[in-house]
């Protein structure tokens, strides 16, 4: 055998594997938790992966089920879909081709080193810079900024706290140790701020605190700025978040980055996100509002 | 081998203890959270409203310096509060102020608390506190479509603070002249799904130095909330006040009128479930109770010459209950269209010996439906239009319109159109009066004995009703200008009203053969009955403007034109019974950090009160109050100082009874 064909030899024989390689990497296993959301998430993702043509195979990892081998049919890219599947996915895999969703900053951090290389979190908070661009975009001038914290989001508050030092803009923050701190923590913040910033915390707002913080802030005129869909329909004037659609889109396009051979970041923050309005409250607070369109897309330009 | 599997073992372990204590994070951003601004929470800005509202909110309460709930309506333009006694006020809206007012739907929390009985409300035996209070809307005009009937000539709505918005414990108490003492105690709290506001107190004053009218009052009331799920609620209120107050006047020892106390307890319970879907979704079914009973007895020596001399204690004792059931669905139809409507099914009851004399209950029900609809054709218009039908036991079927046109000339300007027709039925007391004494049983037997002819008559018969007394009807026409300038932080509101009134019930003497009427026709010869008698046509024009020129400034001035013209029955007392010119201003300013100082002045024009009021000159009142704010620890509290009266003492219905100077301190304590 010439050099020339031994070289086209190893060049076949590469590609093959290559191409063997990448045909056997385009099995996804998606491992859920037993949530609604996950479901939910699962059943989009399935549907996305179906649609590029990747199989697809489905794990559950729940507190009255045995924990799933995610190793039993070799090497895969794992889906995980919320934190206890991430868990599950990393003590297993080290951290080999993992693509975690509906995860936090805080529950991410919990977990840190991972060893692994190959894996990437998409967590549900929303970049420190995009709610100050949504605040300064919607309702410019109204500091100072309020926040409500218990422990889980301490962490939280700080590093916004850190970025509205850098924008120089005043406010104002209360943190809580138990449930009976909330509502005189919420008249104590009141008098000194001009909006509040509702940051998720199982503590500072839950079915329970919604209730005093919405009537007392809606009192008082002041706007409410909160994190999820359901706090919008609950009365807060803005929100800011990611659907289940759109979160699925990001793991689809990080699996995209996977098998092309590149290196996602390991910490992603939201790439895609919807601004909702209020506008019963909004109308009734007497706010001239941009609609949530140009909001969004304000914001996506000032993301670039 | 062995180590490995430990190994295994301890990894597995390891596992599972890990994934148990993650916490699940992620819930948060998608738990289901209960919707608090639905859209009957949202106070309704001004330039959307369908009808003339002034809102007296917890600020203007608080300059106000009142002691009383029904004070504050000296606010509102067009409005009149006098005092027929010291605890009873006379309220008057555009005209026809009477002890008994009854042309005015009372609501506490949505809950009708208009009486079965007299109409109108027990202004002076509430059982809620100032302090309570979140705002009160009142609807100027008739609004049955929204209210019921009885919301005839306006609508005050007084709604209490939910307690998620409140927490810890407040003490307030009242310390002043004219024997004024009340105390005030409001605990609120919460535990997960449960939230709750207890309230206690008591109120006590002399009253009128003309009358024998010194009250003392205690009062409780409970107003709690319980989550089910993010969607429905349950909220339990219940209340209690009970206290006895002086009656009577002062005059020659034996008079049918002497002084005596009137004791009284009323309790009422309201049970709601409210599910809230959405903003504009909500649904919520309601019943409540409320009875109230009142015992008093004038002791009397009943002087009959030949027949003798009795002792017969004169009783005016009374009670009545009321029981409803209703519900409200709100909806939206798409991005332009909103609904609400309703069904309402009550049953009210009064029973007295001397007031009907029977033992038995009087009883009369109503079943209502009604339903109203908002409709945004374009951005710069809102047509509202709705419709209440009643069937009640006392007067039969009847529906009731109204529609309103909001129309955004600029940004900040709006213009309103609105026509209403509402009906007033008949009191139990206007449709079934009954109000007789029997010959004591001695007498009758000698009478009878006699062969008189008057042994089968009653002793005294004061009203009977025989005529089959009709609604009274309202037609309305309203044109209104509100703007709106925030930067100023400025509400101005004009309106120009038309309304004509029919049917209205009135008094009128006839004959009746009774015992006294015989022996002495000039004092006892004639009773009173209740027919529809008189018409009247009301117009009027008020201006209202609210100012916030800086934080800690408040400025807020009302005032209203009216002329009466009726026809019929008593025209020219009609016609007199409201003032001319009304006008209220309330200045309020935050001073050095921590004091606040008010001022109300309230001029009326001359106008005679109905049910016997003497006709009374213009009067002019004038408010102060002074307060400091302190803080003590944790806890913080203020003190302020009332003049009511301050330049003047004024006539409040007959010429005798004056209204003096009253000084009270006041002090707060929040823990």
């Amino acid at each position: 055998m010439t050099v020339a064909l031994q070289r086209w030899l190893i060049a076949w024989l590469l590609a093959t594997v290559a191409v063997a390689g990448w045909a056997a990497e385009t099995r996804v296993l998606v491992v859920r938790e037993d949530s609604a959301i996950a479901r939910e998430a699962a059943k989009l993702l399935g549907g996305e992966l179906a649609r590029q043509g990747w199989s697809s195979t489905e794990a559950i990892v729940a507190y009255e089920r045995p924990v799933p081998d995610l190793r039993r049919d070799g090497e895969q890219t794992i889906v995980a879909l919320g934190s206890r599947a991430f868990v599950t996915a990393i003590r297993q895999t080290g951290g080999r081709s993992v693509v975690a969703a509906l995860i936090t900053l805080s529950g991410l951090e919990d977990l840190l080193p991972i060893a692994g290389e190959r894996w990437s979190a998409i967590v549900l908070d929303q970049p420190a810079e995009r709610w100050l661009n949504l605040i300064q975009t919607a309702m410019p001038g109204r500091q100072p900024v309020g926040m409500l914290v218990g422990p889980a989001g301490l962490k939280q508050a700080r590093a916004m706290e850190r970025k509205l030092q850098d924008r120089r803009w005043s406010f104002a923050i209360e943190s809580v140790a138990s449930p009976e701190e909330v509502v005189p923590a919420i008249e104590r913040l009141l008098p000194h701020i001009g909006l509040l910033l509702a940051l998720p915390d199982p503590l500072a707002h839950n079915r329970n605190t919604v209730q005093p913080l919405l009537l007392t802030t809606y009192r008082a005129g002041i706007p409410v700025v909160a994190y999820s869909e359901s706090y919008q329909q609950a009365g807060a004037v803005l929100a800011l978040y990611s659907t289940v659609p759109q979160i699925v889109a990001q793991v689809m396009d990080t699996l995209r980055q996977f098998l092309e051979g590149r290196a996602p970041a390991n910490v992603q923050l939201p790439r895609y996100f919807t601004v909702g309005i209020n506008t019963a409250v909004a109308r009734s607070l007497g706010l001239k509002l941009p609609s949530a369109a140009e909001l969004a897309e304000r914001l996506r330009s000032l993301d670039q | 081998m062995r180590r490995r599997l430990v190994a295994i073992g301890a990894l597995l372990l390891c596992r599972n203890a890990v994934a148990d204590t993650v916490p699940d994070t992620s819930a948060d951003y998608f738990g289901d959270l209960p919707v608090v601004l639905s859209a009957s929470r949202l106070v309704q800005t001004v330039d959307e409203a369908p009808a003339a509202v002034t809102v007296i909110d917890r600020d203007m309460i608080k300059a106000s310096g009142v002691r009383d709930i029904v004070d504050l309506f000296r606010l509102v333009p067009g409005m009149v509060v006098g005092m027929y006694k010291g605890h009873q006020p006379t309220v008057g809206f555009h005209g026809f102020t009477d002890p008994y007012f009854r042309q005015l739907q009372v609501l506490i929390d949505g809950v009708s608390i208009y009486s079965p009985m007299w109409g109108g409300a027990e202004w002076s035996e509430l059982p809620i506190a100032l302090e309570d209070i979140e705002r009160i809307e009142v609807v100027r005009g008739p609004n049955a479509a929204a209210f019921g009937a009885n919301s005839f000539l306006g609508v005050v709505n007084i709604i209490t603070r939910d307690p998620a918005v409140e927490h810890g414990l407040e003490a307030v108490a009242n310390v002043g002249e004219n024997g004024i003492g009340d105390a005030l105690v409001r605990y609120a709290a919460s535990s997960g799904e449960l939230r709750y506001r207890l309230t206690a107190g008591q109120r006590s004053d002399q009253g009128l130095d003309s009358q024998p009218d010194t009250r003392r009052s205690n009062f409780l009331n409970l107003r709690s909330h319980y989550r089910l799920t993010a969607e429905d609620e349950l909220r339990l209120q219940a209340g209690y006040v009970g206290g006895s107050q002086g009656e009577g006047v002062y005059a020659v020892p034996n008079h049918t009128d002497g002084p005596r106390p009137r004791h009284s307890d009323a309790g009422s319970v309201q049970l709601r479930w409210t599910r809230v879907r959405g903003s504009d979704e909500e649904f919520w079914l309601q019943l409540s109770h409320a009875e109230r009973s009142n015992r008093e007895t004038i002791p009397y020596i009943l002087q009959l010459g030949a027949l003798g001399n009795w002792n017969y204690p004169i009783s005016q004792s009374y009670e009545y209950r009321r029981t409803d059931l209703e519900m409200q669905h709100t909806t939206r139809f798409g991005e332009a269209t909103r609904a609400v409507w309703g069904a309402q099914m009550r049953n009210d009851g009064a029973r007295s010996i001397p007031f009907y004399a029977s033992s038995d209950w009087q009883g009369s029900s109503l079943f209502r439906v009604f339903g109203n609809l908002e409709w945004r054709p374009a951005t710069q218009w809102i047509v509202a239009g709705g419709a209440m039908f009643e069937h009640n036991s006392i007067t039969g079927s009847s529906v009731s319109p109204s529609v309103a046109i909001n129309r955004q000339l600029l940004p900040g300007h709006t213009l309103r159109l609105r026509a209403a027709d509402a009906r007033r039925t008949p009191t139990l007391y206007e449709d079934r009066i009954n109000w007789r004494y029997e010959l004591p049983a001695g007498v009758k037997t000698t009478l009878l004995a006699m062969g008189s002819p008057l042994a089968n008559l009653p002793l005294e018969q004061s009203a009977l009703t025989r005529d089959n007394v009709d609604d009274e009807r309202i037609r309305s026409r309203e044109l209104s200008y509100l703007g709106h300038f925030p930067d100023q932080r400025l509400n101005i509101e004009l309106d120009l009203f038309e309304h004509r009134l029919d049917n209205l019930i009135g008094l009128y003497k006839y004959r009746y053969p009774t015992v006294l009427g015989t022996l002495d026709p000039g004092h006892y010869g004639n009773i009173y009955g209740f027919n529809n008698l008189a018409s009247a046509r009301v117009k009027g024009r008020s201006a209202t403007a609210r100012w916030q020129p800086q934080p800690g400034s408040l400025i807020y001035l009302a005032a209203s034109r009216t002329a009466i013209d009726a026809d019929g029955q008593d025209a020219n007392l009609l016609s007199a019974s409201g003032p001319r010119h009304t006008v209220s201003l309330l200045f309020s300013q935050d001073l050095f950090d921590s004091w606040q100082f008010s001022l109300g002045y309230y001029r009326v024009g001359p106008m005679q009160p109905l049910s016997g009021g003497d006709p009374l000159p213009a009067t002019d009142r004038v408010d102060l109050r002074l307060a400091k704010r302190f803080k003590l620890g944790s806890s913080r509290g203020e003190i302020a100082l009332v003049v009511q009266n301050a330049t003047d003492s004024n006539p409040v219905f007959e010429l005798k009874d004056i209204d003096r100077r009253t000084s009270w301190l006041s002090i707060r304590y929040e823990y």
